[in-house]
């Protein structure tokens, strides 16, 4: 008989909070490595493009902006229909404390996508199908922060904005799928099941930054999770005893 | 031109790239700081209408 694993036992709120604050502080040391390692592979050692020229580096920003802004969103609207059907306080605070990372990775992916676009389409945008559908992605986020922080009941505000990350998740596969179902100006995947059409080295500097975007996710979300968790948990003994031990520590 | 000044001209896009850098990793850097603010701002129990936008009031 193998060692039966209680899932639940995080889902306490207090011992949520101390994993999340054991784990944010090497997420973060592990994403700040991986990311000076990625950059060094990908800015110095990665050979120029032959199409493209020196400005393809940025995709080793782009890409793994591009691709948590979307897995985020699906992490996000997952919690939130574990804690629309379960009524899970906990599940409802990780979507709220994914939110806003997801918000900034997309505009990361936008802005990065933007500065690549005009040196090599010779324009900064075109309403084509992938930057309009992860342009929507962005007012997603945006939707469901504003529509949480404007209820001010927190249950109702936590459903209301759930039911629209739900909804919303059906912009995920559209962003992916753009560029084949659609004729794009935005190119094709470079890298899928069958395999990578990039060189070895350029594949090598894109796949740690990927790990380095996602430590990065992990460690950023963690933390405003101890935030939110603090703060709708102010009424506890638990929440309090931090609370009072992070005023004198201050 | 040295190899150093050739890298981080970027062959004349250096502005694209070192631009898209910069503003993730000041992007980056906003969001710790946000984060710090509304950490801070937790402590402060009478403010708690400000915590969403993690600014401090007067």
């Amino acid at each position: 008989m193998g060692t039966r694993v209680n899932w639940f036992y995080f889902a306490a709120p207090s011992r949520c909070y101390r994993l999340a604050q054991r784990l944010q502080p090497w997420l973060l040391a592990a994403a700040l490595v991986l990311a000076a390692w990625g950059l060094y592979w990908g800015l110095w050692l990665a050979p120029t493009d032959a199409q493209q020229g020196e400005v393809y580096r940025i995709v080793f920003v782009h890409v793994p902006a591009a691709w948590m802004s979307m897995v985020i969103y699906l992490a996000m609207a997952g919690w939130a229909a574990v804690g629309l059907v379960w009524r899970s306080r906990l599940s409802h605070m990780m979507a709220q404390a994914l939110a806003p990372t997801g918000a900034l990775m997309t505009f990361v992916a936008l802005w990065t996508g933007a500065l690549w676009g005009q040196p090599t389409w010779g324009t900064w945008w075109v309403w084509d199908a992938r930057l309009t559908s992860e342009l929507l992605l962005l007012f997603l986020y945006l939707g469901y922060m504003a529509l949480h922080a404007s209820i001010e009941d927190v249950d109702r505000a936590d459903r209301a904005a759930s039911l629209l990350a739900i909804v919303g998740a059906i912009n995920v596969p559209v962003i992916y799928f753009s560029v084949v179902w659609w004729n794009t100006l935005h190119q094709g995947a470079s890298i899928g099941p069958s395999g990578s059409s990039m060189a070895e080295p350029m594949l090598r500097a894109l796949l740690v930054m990927v790990a380095a975007a996602w430590c990065y996710t992990l460690a950023a979300v963690l933390a405003r999770l101890r935030v939110i968790l603090l703060k709708r948990e102010r009424h506890t003994a638990w929440a309090t005893r931090v609370l009072q031990a992070q005023e004198t520590n201050a | 031109m040295t190899t150093f000044e050739v890298w981080l001209t970027m062959g004349g896009k250096g502005w694209y790239v070192w631009g898209a850098l910069g503003m993730t990793l000041l992007a980056l850097l906003a969001e710790w700081w946000v984060l710090r603010l509304q950490r801070r701002a937790l402590l402060r129990p009478s403010q708690d209408d400000t915590w969403d936008m993690g600014l401090e009031s007067s």
